[in-house]
């Protein structure tokens, strides 16, 4: 009844909840501890004055709202629970192909970035990543389909040069 | 009379073929930059400036202030249709925009919010026209400490607003981002704050990376699953009675959101984004629907975008008279002025008088020629989200690394937005807003200054935070909703449900015995 009329908090995993909860805390005494650090480095005087003021006030605020959001969870969930929940989830998480299908996409996004973006040239490692990417998400054992999705990553590559480097004059990486 | 004659001149260029040619184009440009994520309002002027170069000095100004108003109402195309807002301005409308989509209004939506920037826009070209003078003195009048709790306020705000009822999740996605502000140089002793001994980190943490990780990188994964197939495609068919008919229904949302926005424009630092935020609050506020916003409610979509575009007009209003921008898109306005020619400032009615008239008449160009061009672009928009969503992320993905790339020209800026795209997934999977988190980068450096200067003008003393009525509706206001979501404040509306749960159950017993009493008699 006390419930009437009060807005519903959207459903997420309680266990990861609590590990969010304990990673901003924990985030928020390493900014407390740093912003000491910085008044101490910065040559100035007074605290209010100094490098670190911003910091502790956000590390003060991240500790209280961290603290709250733990107590919340806690409340609603005993630690028995969460722990279990988390186990569940670690499961869930290592079985789920939708998962493992981010985790490849993430790869290879990575590996645009971090390995080819510089050190070739940008239209080849654009084309590959494309290639990779769309073969990768719509696969289908077809030659006819390969070739397409091969000419629209060429179509799409060539798209993206024409419009930012050479009508909007954007340097590429 | 001089009013008239500037007037007439600024229509004179404007209807020239290569005024008209520039207008479109600036326009058309404008709107296709604040569609595609990662390339905003700030990048496309500051682009077009360049462009500009050897353009006669008018026809640059109708330009840049073409494209300038296109890109702000472009953003709200890919905020409706993807999700992402294709500038931070648009972030509010993503909130209502897209659950809209998914229901298959997208055209309709898109529409509305085209309709709104327009008359958002409108509103501000005439405060801009008459109330300068009086904005700027209020504006003016927000001291250092103001400023801080400002930056504050619109944080706690955001976070309120974004978190579909979980207030402390969206009050820790801004304070994170209020952090992540803080690396690099600190903007008074130039200190390097959590740098590591990064030279790339030394600069600070750009806007643009982190935006598009947050906003893009979670709607290009998710597209791996398949799971959104098609979500989208349904009936973007739309008619434009109905259309007209919202915003006729609107009238006063409309107004109030476009005098809103402009305020926030108004105010130095502030910008578009807040516009944005503030106007979506304050017509939530008084909505009598509240249940229905974040799921998709077309008030939310009027009042965001006419807020958005009303702020235009109003961080104009402070270039023209003092020089000072209102957003980041109006410092870059004002540099292209300066590179121009023309002096905007105190002096700005005494040396070249006619620049006022020509702003105005232009700005009022550009946003008719906005919504026609983006109902236009719409039916191309629709149709892009109409291919396998599939085939279309990837290439998505592509326009977000370019994006995270053109600002400052550096890998690096790629590999954050990889970073923040990650940290996005997880605020996606958690359901933390990443809106606050955004907003909490843009305002944290202002806070940062503002709250150290303000300290240093009265050597700590705190209390000049309690004497002007302006800094005392920003702390009730800020403590309120903070409180709100403490275990006190939970007992007491536990106590307060209580009670009246027990005078409606007396209420009842009483009503109940009455009627037995009659019945007995």
């Amino acid at each position: 009844m006390s419930n009437e009329g009060k807005p519903t908090r959207p459903q997420t995993r309680y266990g990861i909840d609590l590990i969010a909860g304990v990673v901003t805390l924990a985030v928020s005494i390493y900014v407390m501890i740093k912003s000491i650090t910085f008044w101490k480095e910065d040559f100035v005087d007074v605290f209010y004055y100094s490098a670190g003021l911003m910091p502790m006030m956000i590390g003060v605020c991240l500790f209280i709202f961290s603290a709250l959001y733990i107590r919340r969870t806690l409340k609603e969930h005993p630690l028995k629970e969460c722990l279990l929940d988390i186990k569940n989830f670690s499961i869930e998480f290592v079985k789920s192909k939708n998962v493992h299908k981010a985790l490849v996409g993430l790869v290879i996004f990575w590996i645009y970035i971090y390995l080819l973006l510089g050190k070739i040239p940008f239209w080849i490692a654009t084309f590959v990543t494309l290639s990779a990417l769309l073969l990768f998400i719509n696969w289908e054992k077809s030659f006819k389909k390969i070739a397409k999705l091969l000419l629209i990553s060429a179509a799409a590559t060539f798209a993206i040069i024409l419009i930012f480097q050479i009508i909007f004059k954007v340097p590429m990486p | 009379m001089d009013a008239l004659r500037f007037i007439g001149e600024a229509f004179a260029i404007a209807f020239t073929p290569a005024g008209l040619l520039a207008l479109v184009l600036s326009v058309f440009t404008g709107l296709i930059f604040g569609m595609l994520p990662g390339l905003t309002s700030t990048m496309a002027v500051a682009l077009l400036t360049g462009l500009t170069y050897n353009f006669s000095g008018p026809l640059a100004i109708l330009s840049l202030l073409a494209i300038y108003i296109g890109a702000i109402s472009g953003g709200n195309q890919s905020a409706i249709l993807l999700n992402i807002p294709g500038t931070p301005a648009s972030a509010a409308t993503a909130m209502e925009g897209y659950p809209l989509a998914l229901k298959g209004k997208a055209g309709l939506t898109i529409f509305v919010a085209t309709g709104s920037s327009f008359f958002g826009t409108m509103i501000s070209i005439v405060c801009v026209a008459l109330f300068t003078p009086i904005l700027t003195k209020f504006a003016l009048k927000f001291m250092s400490h103001e400023m801080f709790l400002l930056a504050l306020f619109g944080i706690v705000i955001c976070g309120n607003l974004t978190s579909n009822g979980d207030p402390l999740k969206g009050w820790i996605s801004g304070f994170i981002g209020l952090l992540m502000s803080q690396v690099g140089m600190d903007t008074i002793y130039s200190y390097r704050r959590f740098t590591y001994g990064s030279i790339n980190l030394a600069g600070g943490i750009s806007l643009l990376p982190v935006m598009i990780g947050l906003f893009g990188f979670p709607e290009v994964v998710k597209a791996f699953s398949g799971a959104k197939k098609a979500a989208m495609q349904q009936n973007s068919k739309y008619s434009i009675k109905e259309g007209l008919g919202i915003l006729r229904r609107n009238w006063l949302n409309i107004l109030r959101s476009g005098i809103f926005g402009m305020l926030m424009g108004a105010i130095p630092g502030v910008g578009e984004d807040t516009g944005g935020w503030l106007s979506y609050w304050s017509e939530k506020k008084v909505s009598k629907t509240p249940e229905l916003w974040t799921h998709g409610c077309i008030d939310g979509v009027v009042s965001a975008e006419t807020g958005n575009n009303a702020a235009i007009g109003g961080a104009i209003i402070p270039v023209l008279s003092l020089a000072i921008p209102g957003s980041t898109s109006a410092a870059v306005l004002l540099a292209a002025f300066w590179m121009h020619g023309y002096r905007p400032g105190p002096l700005l009615m005494q040396d070249t008088p006619q620049f006022l008239y020509y702003v105005i008449v232009f700005m009022v160009l550009a946003s008719c020629l906005m919504w026609f061009l983006g109902m236009m672009i719409s039916k191309f928009s629709v149709k892009v989200l109409s291919v396998d969503i599939r085939i279309l992320m990837p290439i998505v993905f592509i326009c977000c690394v370019i994006g995270a790339f053109v600002v400052s020209n550096r890998i690096f800026d790629i590999k954050l937005m990889f970073v923040f795209g990650i940290l996005g997934i997880i605020m996606s999977f958690l359901k933390m807003p990443g809106a606050p988190f955004l907003l909490g980068i843009i305002l944290g450096n202002m806070a940062d200054e503002n709250l150290r200067r303000a300290l240093l003008l009265t050597h700590g003393d705190i209390s000049i935070f309690f004497t002007r009525p302006i800094s005392i509706f920003f702390i009730v206001v800020i403590t309120y909703l903070i409180f709100t979501q403490t275990p006190v404040y939970a007992r007491i509306q536990d106590k307060r449900d209580a009670k009246k749960a027990a005078a409606r159950a007396a209420k009842a017993e009483a009503k109940a015995k009455a009627r037995e009493t009659e019945k007995k008699d």
